[in-house]
């Protein structure tokens, strides 16, 4: 598969919601889907193609989903009252397991631009220290490491 | 009509408040876009996102961090 890099000066930062449009699940009219994810880690990382260097960027992020019928502990729960300020569209459960946890490429088959905020490019929304601090005593209550070791 | 009139009060918050949020009242509450592409929260499985942690960590292979 190859890539189209994203400019890493606006590589999303740990507890940043941006939009993912991987996995694929056939062409959706009009086009295929995007999903929210809650980014953990990024980092800015050396690339070298036919003896030609650039900087790239990468991430690892978590997936959220409505999850209506469940109610998962040690996961990140955002609220009817929180959801409008993250740029999420309802409320919505960031799954904190391993299972559920990506490690991607900052490029544009991934990665959308949220299109509703001016002036805040490709980032929906941030977490704030609350909700990080859920974060970090969910990723503890699950004997998580965080931060989380290099990606490369 | 009302549907411009929200449309000029938002452009007027986007120029005072860049990080004004204001909701698309054209999409339907279960059918919202990122652009051309459909908001999904539906559950991602593991088996695919073992698929693109196998796809990035062979991309990997081939990077180095940077060191400042």
């Amino acid at each position: 598969m190859g890539y189209t890099f994203h400019n890493p000066d606006e590589l999303p930062k740990p507890f940043d919601i941006v939009w993912c449009k991987f996995p694929l699940r056939g062409e959706v009219e009009p086009g295929p889907v995007a999903r929210p994810v809650l980014v953990l880690a990024s980092t800015k990382l050396q690339y070298e193609h036919d003896g030609v260097f650039r900087e790239i960027g990468a991430l690892i992020a978590q997936y959220g989903g409505d999850f209506k019928l469940n109610h998962i502990p040690d996961n990140l729960h955002i609220a009817a009252g929180e959801f409008k300020s993250l740029g999420l569209h309802k409320a919505t459960v960031f799954r904190l397991d391993l299972g559920n946890r990506a490690r991607l490429i900052w490029c544009e088959e991934y990665f959308v631009p949220q299109g509703y905020v001016k002036g805040q490019g490709m980032t929906a929304g941030r977490l704030n220290d609350e909700q990080q601090g859920r974060v970090l005593a969910c990723l503890k209550a699950r004997g998580l490491q965080y931060p989380l070791p290099p990606i490369v | 009509m009302v549907q411009a009139l929200q449309r000029f009060c938002h452009s007027v918050m986007d120029a005072v408040w860049p990080g004004f949020i204001h909701p698309d009242t054209r999409q339907k509450p279960e059918e919202f876009y990122i652009g051309k592409y459909r908001a999904d929260y539906s559950p991602v499985t593991p088996e695919e996102i073992a698929t693109i942690n196998a796809e990035t960590d062979a991309f990997l292979k081939g990077c180095k961090p940077i060191s400042r």
